[in-house]
C-alpha cells in the first residue's frame, strides 16, 4: 500500500467508514501521520498564538448514575415523566382485559367450595347427609360398648356429635373370610340398628340387662324414698 | 368528616388569600380560579388518602410549576410587582416536595427532584438542610456524596465543605473504590483550580522585568503615568508587589505539589491491598490533569508504589510507558510525537514480554478507548488511534485460541470497564471489537446487557 497522501489524510474524521474500515497503517505510515499532524497543528498553533494562553481544562466530578426526578423543565414548562408516573405492575394490569366481579359473591363461593368436600388430602370426602337412619346408627355406634359383653372399647364420653365429613358404604367380604369372618345371610340388615333389633328378638339380653340394672338402681333408694314420702302424706291427710 | 379530607381542606382553605390575590388583581379570572382550586382540591385529596404514590407528588409539582410560570408570565404582562400570589408558587412546590420525602423515604427519585429544584429555586440554604435529610436516610449511596461534593464546588466554590461531603462519605462507603478516586479527581481540581489562578495572575513563571516601553500607541491618546500603590505609599515593596521568594516558596508547599492527591492514593492502596484495577485508575485519573503541574509528580509517585509492589506487572510497565505522553497537553504540538513513542513503547513491551501480553495488550485498549472518542484531535491523530485499536484487538484475537474466545474476552473488559464506571468506553470498545470481528453471539449479548441498564 501506498503511503497516505495528503488527500486521504485529509477526509473527515466522523465518516465512520473511513474512519475505522480502512487497512492496517505500518509503521511509517504512522509515523508520517503524526508528522504531518504535528506540522498541522503547529500551524494553528501559530495562527492564534495568543488564544490559548490561561485557558486550563478542568475535569468535573462524576457522580454517576444518580436517581432521575419525576419532573423535568423544558424551558419553562414543566413536564412530568409519563413511563413512571404508574407501577410498571399496573401498567401491565391495566393493559389486560378486566372482570369485575363482587368480592363478597366470590367470597362466599369460595367459602362453600372449600366447605364442600373434606379436600383432596382426604379423597374429597363429601359432607355428612343427616338422614334419620345416619342419625340413629351413628348413636349406636357411639353406645357399642353395651352390645357385646366381651368386646371392649375405648371409654366414649363426649356428646354424640355426627362427623362433619362422612359416607356411609357397605365392606364387601372378601372370598377367604367365608367360615372366619362372615355375617350370616339371614342376619344381614339394612341397618345397624336393624341388626342389633334382630338380634334381640332372638336373645332378649338387652331387654333382660335393663331390668337388671333398674332393679339395683330403684331398690332401696329413690323409688323407696318416694314411696316413704307418699305414705306420709297419705298419713297425714 | 375523615381524618384525610380534613388535613386535605386545611391545606386547601391556606390558599385562600393567594386565591383572592389573584382575583383582586385580574390575574386569573373567575372561571380559571375555580379550576385551579378543583384542581388542587383533586390533588390534596390523592395526596392526604389512603394509597398515594410518590408519582402523584410529581404531577401536582408539575401542574404548580406551570401554573407558577403562567402567573409570572401575566404579571409581567399586566406590570403586577408584589403580591400574596409571588412566591406562592414555589413555597407550595417545596410544601409538597416536602410531604412527599417524608412518606417517600426511600424514594431517590422524589429527593432528586427535590434537591433539583432548590438548585433551580437558588435555595442554597435548603437545598443544604434537604441534602443533610436525605444523605442522613441514604448514607451508602455513594453518588449522593459526590453529588453534594459537586453541588459546594461548584455553585459555591466551597472546597471545605466540598471535601467534607466527601470524606464524610468515605466514612460509610469505604468499598466503593471509585468513590476514593473521585476524591481524588476533586482535590486534582482544587489544584488545577490553584495552577488556573496562578497561570492567569502570571505567577505560575519567574516574571521577568519588561524594560521595554511600547510606544506605538495611538498619536490620539494621551498616555497615562503608572502609578501603583507603591509610588503612593513608598512604605510598600518598591520593586514589585510580587514576592519572588515567597512565591517560589508558596509553589513548594505540600498543598500545591500534590501531596493530598497522594495521601489519598496511598491510602487507597492500603485500603484496597494494593488494587492493580485501582491504581490505574489513579494513575488515570490523574493524567487528566495533564495541564496542572504537580500532576507529574503524583503519578511519578503512583509509578515508584507500583515497582516496588508489583514490578513486572502489566500495569506497571503500561504505566511507566503512559508517563510518558501524562504531561502533554493533547492540543499541543508534542502530543503527535509523544503519542509515537508511546505507541513504538508498548509495541516493544508487547515483544518484551510475552507471557504477559494478554494483560498489557488488555491495559493498552484501556488506554487507548478514551483517546478513540476525542472529536477535537487531529484528524491524522485520529486516524492512528483508531488503527492502534485495531491492531491491539487483533493482538488480542491472535493470542487467544480462535475469535470466539476473543469476543468472550472482550465482552467481559466491557463488563469490567463498566463496572468500573467507564460505559462510555465499554460502549465503544463493543463497537470497535463487532466492527473487527463481525456480531459474534457474546458481542451481541454484552451489548443486549449494556442497553438493559
Amino acid at each position: 500500500m501506498a503511503v497516505p497522501t495528503q488527500q486521504s489524510v485529509g477526509l473527515h474524521a466522523h465518516d465512520a467508514d473511513t474512519f475505522y474500515d480502512s487497512d492496517d497503517l505500518s509503521d511509517e505510515q504512522i509515523q508520517t501521520l503524526l508528522q504531518e499532524a504535528e506540522t498541522r497543528i503547529r500551524e494553528k498553533q501559530t495562527a492564534a498564538e495568543n488564544h490559548s494562553a490561561a485557558a486550563i481544562r478542568i475535569p468535573k466530578l462524576k457522580a454517576g448514575e444518580l436517581a432521575k426526578p419525576y419532573v423535568t423543565k423544558n424551558g419553562e414548562v414543566a413536564i412530568a415523566d409519563q413511563t413512571r408516573l404508574l407501577d410498571n405492575e399496573q401498567r401491565l394490569l391495566s393493559n389486560k382485559p378486566r372482570r369485575v366481579e363482587d368480592p363478597v359473591v366470590v367470597q362466599q363461593k369460595k367459602i362453600a367450595e372449600k366447605k364442600a368436600t373434606a379436600g383432596a388430602d382426604w379423597f374429597n370426602l363429601p359432607k355428612t347427609e343427616l338422614t334419620p337412619e345416619f342419625k340413629r346408627d351413628f348413636q349406636l355406634m357411639k353406645m357399642r360398648a353395651a352390645l357385646d359383653p366381651h368386646r371392649h372399647y375405648k371409654k366414649e364420653n363426649a356428646k354424640a356429635v355426627p362427623p362433619p365429613f362422612a359416607q356411609v358404604g357397605t365392606i364387601i367380604e372378601g372370598s377367604t373370610e367365608y367360615f372366619s369372618a362372615r355375617v350370616h345371610n339371614k342376619d344381614r340388615k339394612r341397618t345397624f340398628v336393624d341388626e342389633v333389633l334382630a338380634s334381640e328378638n332372638s336373645t332378649g339380653r338387652l331387654k333382660r340387662k335393663y331390668a337388671e340394672i333398674q332393679a339395683t338402681k330403684t331398690s332401696g333408694k329413690k323409688a323407696h324414698y318416694k314411696a316413704l314420702m307418699a305414705k306420709r302424706q297419705k298419713k297425714k291427710w | 368528616m375523615a381524618a384525610s379530607t380534613d388535613k386535605a381542606r386545611f391545606y386547601l382553605e391556606q390558599q385562600v388569600p393567594e386565591l383572592l390575590d389573584y382575583e383582586r388583581k385580574n390575574i386569573f379570572s373567575k372561571e380559571e380560579i375555580t379550576s385551579i382550586a378543583a384542581r388542587r382540591s383533586d390533588f390534596e385529596h390523592t395526596l392526604s388518602a389512603r394509597g398515594s404514590h410518590p408519582s402523584d407528588y410529581a404531577l401536582y409539582t408539575t401542574y404548580e410549576s406551570n401554573l407558577a410560570a403562567l402567573r409570572a408570565k401575566r404579571c409581567k404582562r399586566l406590570g403586577i410587582k408584589k403580591g400574596a400570589s409571588q412566591h406562592a408558587g414555589s413555597r407550595r412546590i417545596f410544601f409538597i416536595l416536602e410531604r412527599g420525602v417524608k412518606k417517600f423515604p426511600g424514594d431517590l427519585g422524589l429527593w432528586m427532584q427535590y434537591l433539583d429544584f432548590c438548585k433551580q429555586e437558588k435555595a442554597h440554604k435548603k437545598l443544604e438542610i434537604v441534602l443533610t435529610n436525605c444523605l442522613r436516610l441514604h448514607p451508602t449511596k455513594a453518588e449522593m456524596w459526590v453529588w453534594g461534593a459537586r453541588w459546594k464546588l461548584e455553585t459555591e466554590g466551597d472546597i471545605k465543605a466540598a471535601r467534607s461531603y466527601m470524606q464524610r462519605g468515605l466514612r460509610f462507603c469505604q468499598k466503593e473504590r471509585w468513590l476514593w478516586v473521585e476524591y481524588a479527581r476533586l482535590e486534582m481540581i482544587y489544584c488545577a483550580k490553584i495552577a488556573g489562578r496562578r497561570r492567569i495572575l502570571g505567577l505560575d513563571a519567574p516574571k521577568k522585568k519588561d524594560d521595554v516601553e511600547e510606544e506605538d500607541g495611538d498619536q490620539e491618546m494621551i498616555k497615562l503615568p503608572t502609578i501603583t500603590a507603591e509610588d503612593v505609599n513608598p512604605s510598600l515593596d518598591k520593586d514589585d508587589a510580587v514576592d519572588e521568594e515567597a512565591l517560589q516558596h508558596l509553589a513548594n508547599t505540600p498543598a500545591l505539589t500534590g501531596a493530598i492527591p497522594m495521601a489519598i492514593f496511598d491510602t487507597a492502596m492500603a485500603q484496597f491491598k494494593s488494587d492493580e484495577r485501582l491504581a490505574e485508575a489513579f494513575f488515570d485519573l490523574f493524567s487528566e490533569f495533564d495541564q496542572v503541574p504537580c500532576a507529574q509528580r503524583i503519578l511519578q509517585h503512583i509509578l515508584e508504589r507500583l515497582e516496588e509492589s508489583i514490578p513486572q506487572s502489566a500495569t506497571t510497565i503500561l504505566c511507566g510507558i503512559k508517563l510518558l505522553i501524562a504531561s502533554i497537553d493533547r492540543n499541543s504540538a508534542e502530543f503527535p510525537a509523544a503519542l509515537g513513542r508511546t505507541l513504538a513503547n508498548i509495541k516493544a513491551a508487547l515483544k518484551q514480554s510475552p507471557d504477559i501480553r494478554q494483560a498489557l495488550v488488555e491495559g493498552a485498549i484501556r488506554w487507548i478507548l478514551p483517546l478513540t472518542r476525542e472529536s477535537d484531535l487531529d484528524v491524522g491523530l485520529q486516524k492512528v488511534i483508531s488503527a492502534s485499536l485495531r491492531q491491539y484487538l487483533k493482538a488480542l484475537a491472535e493470542g487467544s485460541k480462535d475469535e470466539n474466545e476473543a469476543c468472550t474476552r472482550i465482552s467481559k473488559m466491557a463488563n469490567a470497564l463498566k463496572n468500573d464506571r467507564r460505559s462510555t468506553d465499554a460502549k465503544s470498545l463493543l463497537e470497535a471489537a463487532e466492527r473487527q470481528f463481525g456480531e459474534k453471539e457474546s458481542l451481541v449479548r454484552a451489548k443486549a446487557s449494556m442497553q438493559k441498564t
